[in-house]
Formats: C-alpha cells, sequence, structure tokens
C-alpha cells in the first residue's frame, strides 16, 4: 500500500469491515436451520407460507 | 334387526329441493324437531333400508355456515354441536355454482358428505345438467343424480347412504388457495391453534363462529380483517367469497357445466382466453407487449434517474479531494449502485403488469391454457402459481411449492423454478438488450424469458421421466370471476416490489459494489487488480463464449445476487465515465452483440443466486438437490451461451 493517508485508511477499513460484517450476517441468515419441508413449521417467526405437507409416516 | 341408527343431516340452499328429497327419503313418518337452544324449526324422520336405520334430519336451508342469519346459525351449532353420522348435501342442478359455495365449506371442515344433485330434469330440460360423475372425481365425494318428486334415484342414493355409513370412504381434503394477503391471515390465525377452516371461518363470519375463540383469537381476527379491508377494497368474507367462487369456476369449467351466470362480457373474455386456438397466441402476444412496455416506457423515468444519478456522481467527484474517499463514493457506490438504481422503473412497470394480469382474473386463465401441457412434462397444476412467483423472486416461489404434496412433482418444480426469470435478472437484460440490441430490445426480452419458460419444461420432462411418483394428487384449478383490478390494491403490491428492490439496492448490491471496488482498486501500483487478476485467471473457461474478464467477474459476483452482476459491469466498464450512456459504449467497444446475447443467456440459466440454494437444500432436504441445481444450471448456462454466441455470430 502506498501513499495512503490516515483517512484513506479509516476508508479502507471502513469498507472491509462492512463487507465482512454484511457478508457473515448474509451467510448465516442464508444459511440458518429454519423451518423446512423437513422439519416443519417449529420454531417459526412466520415465513406467511402454509405448513408444508408432510408425509405420512410408514407403518411397518 | 338393524344394526344401528345413524342420523344423517340433509343441508342444502333454500329451494334447493330438499324438502321434497325429504319427504320422498322418509315418507310419511317425520315429525317435528326443535333444534338445540333456538325457535327455529326443523324435521326429523326415519326409514330402515339394508337393515339400517337411517334418521334424517332436515336442516333449514342455507347459503353460507358463516353469516349470521338465524336458520344459518341453527345449522352450523347442529352441525358442530351434534355432528351428523353423514351429510346429505342436497344441490340445485340449475344453479350448482351458488350451491357449490356451501359444500366447499363442508369440505374444508371435512364433514363427511354425500352429495345430491337435486333438479335434474330442469337442467337437462335448460342443456346445464353437470355430468355427476366427472364433479364426483373432481370432488372426490359420491356425487349422486335425485329428484324429489320421483322414486327413480331412491334406491340408488339409499345404497350409498348406507356404504357410506358403513365403510366411509375418505374425505377429500380441501383447501382452496385463496388470495395470497387471506392466506397470511389464516397463517397467522392457525399460528394462534385454529385450523384452517376454523380461520376461514372466523375471517369470513367476523368473528361469529360456533366454536369457541380465545380473546387474544378475537383480536386476532379482528385486526386481519382490518388489515385486509386496508389492503383490499373488499371485505375479507367478500375476499373469501370470491377464492370460493374461483374454485367452483375452475371446477365447473373442468366438469363441462360452467355455462351459466356468465354476462356477456365475462362469456366473451373467456371465450376468448380458454379458446383452445386462440388463447395461447393471446397469451404470448400479451407477454409481448409486457416486456416490450417494460422496456419502451421504462425507458424515460431510468433517463431521469440516470441523469440525476450521473450529476451526482459528477458533483462528488469535482467536490471531494483525491483519495480513497472519493472513489469508494464515485467509482464504487454512484456507479454500482446508480447503475442498478436506474432499472427500478422497469422493475416497477413489470410488477404493475403481472399484477393487473393477476388481479383481473387473466392469470388464472392462462393457468388452464398451460395446464394440459404442464400435466405433461410432470409438473402438477398447483405448480403454476410458484412458477409465475418464480418471475418476482425464486425464493419465496420455492417455498410455496410447499401446496404441492405430491413429492416429485414437487420436487420438479423447486429444481426448475431458477430458470423463471427472477426480477434480480431484469436490469441485467434490460442493460444488455438495450446496449446491444436497442431497436429490439422488448422482443429480445421476451425471447429470453420464454427460452427461461421452454428450458424449465424440457428439464421437468427430462426429471418426470427419471425420479418416480408416489402418489397422484388430485387439483382443481380455480378461475375468479373478471374483474377491474382494485388501483388502491394495485399500488400496495407494486409498492411492495419497489420496496423489496430498494432494499436489496441498500443491502446486496451496495455491498457488493463495494467489494466489487475493492477488488478492482487494489494492489495500487500493479499491473492488473485483484479483480483483473481473478477474471484474466478464468476468462479462458468463458472465452468460447465470447465474455471476457469483466463478465467473468461480473458472472461470479452473481452469485451473491442477480443484479451485482449489473453492479459489477457497471464498475468495471466505467472508467471515468458514470452514466449509462458512457456504460452503454464502453460495453459496446468491449464485446460482440452475440457475446452480449449468450451473456443474457447464461445469466438467465445459470447457477440459482445463494439464498436461493440456501432455500432450495431447506426444502429439499438435502445438499443433494442443492448441489445437482447449481451444476444443472451451470452445465445449460455454458451449453446455451455457447451455442447463442456461435449462432449468433453468424448474424450480429
Amino acid at each position: 500500500m502506498q501513499d495512503l493517508g490516515l483517512l484513506d485508511w479509516l476508508v479502507l477499513l471502513a469498507v472491509i469491515g462492512v463487507i465482512l460484517i454484511w457478508f457473515s450476517r448474509f451467510i448465516r441468515r442464508s444459511l440458518k436451520p429454519g423451518c423446512s419441508q423437513s422439519s416443519g413449521c417449529e420454531g417459526c417467526k412466520g415465513c406467511d407460507q402454509p405448513e408444508p405437507p408432510r408425509e405420512p409416516s410408514s407403518s411397518s | 334387526m338393524t344394526e344401528r341408527v345413524f342420523t344423517v343431516a340433509l343441508l342444502g340452499n333454500p329451494n334447493c329441493g330438499k324438502t321434497s328429497l325429504f319427504n320422498l327419503l322418509t315418507g310419511s313418518r317425520q315429525r317435528t324437531g326443535n333444534m338445540a337452544g333456538v325457535t327455529v324449526t326443523g324435521r326429523e324422520g326415519e326409514r330402515e333400508h339394508q337393515g339400517v336405520t337411517l334418521k334424517f334430519v332436515d336442516l333449514p336451508g342455507i347459503y353460507s355456515l358463516s353469516h349470521n342469519r338465524v336458520e344459518e346459525r341453527v345449522a352450523r351449532d347442529y352441525l358442530f354441536e351434534t355432528p351428523p353420522d353423514l351429510i346429505l348435501n342436497v344441490l340445485d342442478a340449475g344453479n350448482l355454482s351458488r350451491n357449490l359455495a356451501l359444500t366447499t365449506q363442508l369440505l374444508e371442515q371435512q364433514l363427511p358428505s354425500v352429495i345430491a344433485v337435486n333438479m335434474l330434469d330442469e337442467a337437462e330440460a335448460q342443456g346445464i345438467a353437470p355430468d355427476c360423475d366427472e364433479l364426483g372425481q373432481l370432488l372426490g365425494l359420491p356425487v349422486l343424480p335425485s329428484d324429489g318428486r320421483r322414486p327413480r334415484f331412491l334406491d340408488l342414493l339409499l345404497d350409498t347412504l348406507v356404504g357410506q355409513l358403513r365403510i366411509p370412504s375418505q374425505q377429500p381434503d380441501l383447501a382452496i388457495d385463496y388470495e395470497k394477503h387471506v392466506e397470511q391471515s389464516l397463517t397467522q390465525l392457525m399460528a394462534t391453534g385454529l385450523n384452517r377452516w376454523q380461520a376461514v371461518q372466523a375471517l369470513e363470519s367476523g368473528g361469529d363462529v360456533a366454536f369457541v375463540l380465545h380473546d387474544d383469537q378475537q383480536a386476532l381476527v379482528k385486526k386481519q380483517i382490518k388489515q385486509l379491508e386496508n389492503y383490499h377494497d373488499d371485505s375479507a368474507a367478500q375476499l373469501i367469497a370470491e377464492g370460493r367462487y374461483g374454485f367452483i369456476h375452475g371446477l365447473m369449467h373442468n366438469s363441462g357445466s360452467d355455462h351459466e351466470e356468465l354476462t356477456f362480457a365475462e362469456h366473451w373474455l373467456d371465450s376468448i382466453a380458454l379458446n383452445r386456438w386462440l388463447g395461447f397466441p393471446v397469451f404470448v402476444g400479451l407477454l409481448w407487449l409486457m416486456f416490450e412496455a417494460t422496456f419502451t416506457l421504462g425507458a424515460y423515468p431510468a433517463d431521469w434517474i440516470d441523469a440525476t444519478v450521473s450529476a451526482l456522481g459528477q458533483w462528488l467527484a469535482s467536490g471531494l479531494p483525491d483519495g480513497l474517499l472519493r472513489d469508494v463514493l464515485v467509482d464504487g457506490l454512484i456507479a454500482g449502485v446508480g447503475g442498478v438504481l436506474v432499472f427500478l422503473p422497469n422493475v416497477v412497470l413489470l410488477f404493475t403488469f403481472i399484477a393487473i394480469m393477476e388481479q383481473s382474473g387473466y392469470m388464472a386463465r392462462a393457468a388452464f391454457l398451460t395446464d394440459r401441457l404442464m400435466s405433461r412434462v410432470g409438473l402438477h397444476g398447483k405448480a403454476f402459481v410458484p412458477l409465475v412467483m418464480g418471475f418476482g423472486c425464486n425464493v419465496p416461489a420455492i417455498m410455496a411449492t410447499r401446496t404441492i404434496e405430491e413429492p416429485r412433482a414437487r420436487l420438479i418444480t423447486i429444481l426448475i423454478n431458477p430458470f423463471m426469470s427472477c426480477s434480480a435478472r431484469l436490469p441485467v437484460y434490460v442493460l444488455l438488450a438495450g446496449v446491444f440490441f436497442a431497436d429490439r430490445a422488448g422482443t429480445v426480452m421476451f425471447g429470453i424469458y420464454i427460452l427461461g419458460i421452454l428450458m424449465a419444461f424440457t428439464v421437468a420432462l427430462i426429471l418426470s421421466r427419471t425420479i418416480p411418483t408416489q402418489h397422484d394428487e388430485s387439483f382443481i384449478m380455480e378461475l375468479p370471476p373478471w374483474r377491474f383490478p382494485s388501483l388502491r390494491s394495485l399500488c400496495l403490491h407494486v409498492w411492495d416490489k419497489a420496496g423489496d428492490f430498494l432494499s436489496k439496492i441498500g443491502g446486496v448490491i451496495l455491498v457488493g459494489s463495494l467489494l466489487i471496488w475493492l477488488l478492482q482498486t487494489f494492489p495500487q501500483g500493479a499491473d492488473q487488480s485483484f479483480l483483473e487478476q481473478l477474471g484474466h485467471f478464468l476468462a479462458p473457461l468463458f472465452a468460447p463464449l465470447g465474455f471476457g474478464w469483466q463478465e467473468t467477474v461480473a458472472l461470479l459476483s452473481g452469485f451473491i445476487a442477480k443484479e451485482v452482476i449489473v453492479a459489477t459491469l457497471a464498475v468495471v466498464y466505467q472508467m471515468g465515465e458514470h452514466d449509462m450512456v458512457g456504460l452503454q459504449a464502453a460495453m459496446l467497444a468491449g464485446m460482440a452483440p452475440a457475446a452480449g446475447l449468450a451473456l443474457m443467456v447464461f445469466t438467465l440459466l445459470y447457477m440459482p443466486c445463494l439464498a436461493t440454494i440456501a432455500v432450495i437444500r431447506r426444502e429439499t432436504g438435502s445438499w443433494r438437490w442443492a448441489l445437482i441445481s447449481i451444476l444443472m444450471g451451470l452445465v445449460l448456462a455454458w451449453g446455451g451461451a455457447f451455442i447463442t454466441y456461435r449462432v449468433g455470430s453468424l448474424f450480429f
């Protein structure tokens, strides 16, 4: 890094910080296990979708 | 010796011939009985058949179980407090759709029912007699002809009643797809412990129901009703009635008995929209018109936004001292975010047209037209709504496939949904079509959307041949009445979509632009930035498609969200220029038109964005299908773009 002043460094750190924080939140929220077809609506905070149909349990 | 006494309640609209049938069933063995707690009287009578004693209860004629007239309360309370063993739902064949509204309520409650279609001779004379067998198959219930004046169908009716009482058949689980805000209200009410039918009835009756509603449930019902009334010009009861009649209209169309109660205009519109030969060209023509108008009309406000963004960029560039702050604001945020913001009018216009088609009732007719084609490629009729939702965003569209119960049909709908061009891809198409095919940009965009639909159907056909099916699921498509879209509802709907787009601009596009700027700016003083190095490293993979390193990194960034492709192109191509004209000129100089078309095809087909991949994994319960979706998209995109580039190079 050449010829970067204090303000430049602050801008650079702020940009990197924003990117890291936002992407870590984005990935965590995208991949977190929420209500789903496999787990049902338990713990759902409201996705406005109907409860997923469950396959009938097989009796052996 | 009789086995036991079964109670059969006769229920139907006033004047449907119910009492005549009751008299025929009971002969003279009848007496008057009081319904519990009220003064309205019903009648009871008995008859023995095949060793079984049938106690018939003639309930007051009603139109609905959710309204508050005295006779309706009587019937409702009777069914709830002393449920009969079986309901004999009597329908007037001459007013079938109105009579079926009550039937849908019985089916929603899963009350054990047999349907008797009365007054068939009169309906036959008018040429509007329904096909009882077809109706029975569609409803999943025994539907029998009956005649209250003559005993010609009596034995068949009694045999069926006794058969149903001895070995009850499984009741169909009718879940009408109501308007989406009604569905949201139902979901909220069901979260408080109500069944779906209880939630429907609570909304429909304003909370005046036979079952107990707690104070918090009552409060929520009132709140939801108010919200629905604020959102639409109609009451909750009217919205639910529309859903019911949409279902009934679809049912009657499917059973070939939909020739009643339509005005001339409705009949004329249906005759075109549902016409076997004319309907499809009209549908395609309307889609073309939609994309042409989206591009042409959207260009004017887009120019105003572009001018404003450009002026802001120039003002900042001239007002701020040299340094990273100026660079990040002008070359990062203004170029990237501003580059996407200019497409807001196009997004708003597209959603306005889609909302008009939905609210007018045309979209449901389009679903009818495509139903046969969809079933041929292994798609369920219920897949239409999630696929149309995919034009907005694939994430909620994939979640909406939960309405499809059959696992194979649901999985196929999930996997093909990313081929439905979401609104995030619209800015890419508008930009590239505007740059390379300015004279026929609307047609090119239309072609890209159609290609996505064709690809979705082709993949569905292949998947349906390879994934085994588990069971068939019956489906009755709904045909809502034609109506003028409500301006208020239209505005709110479009505002919702514009809000989604703006919130993405303030989120993923802003941060994506910062990331691209960072990678483009550093390391300082080197021959190539990190972004160029990455682009050049991967470019050989994309060189056969006519893409340079700029397009390569743009496509990589699109993995986060597809709008970021435009932001990236704006950042990497705009060196010193901060308006659309500068970007267009730079792109035109850097790419061949065939490569531009190939880039559109690649953007259409390649792997879904991160959020969509996550929701595919969640909904299918495995990473395997998410991975298959990614690989399938990449292979099809590369192949499709290669063919497009090679063939396109011969013409452009």
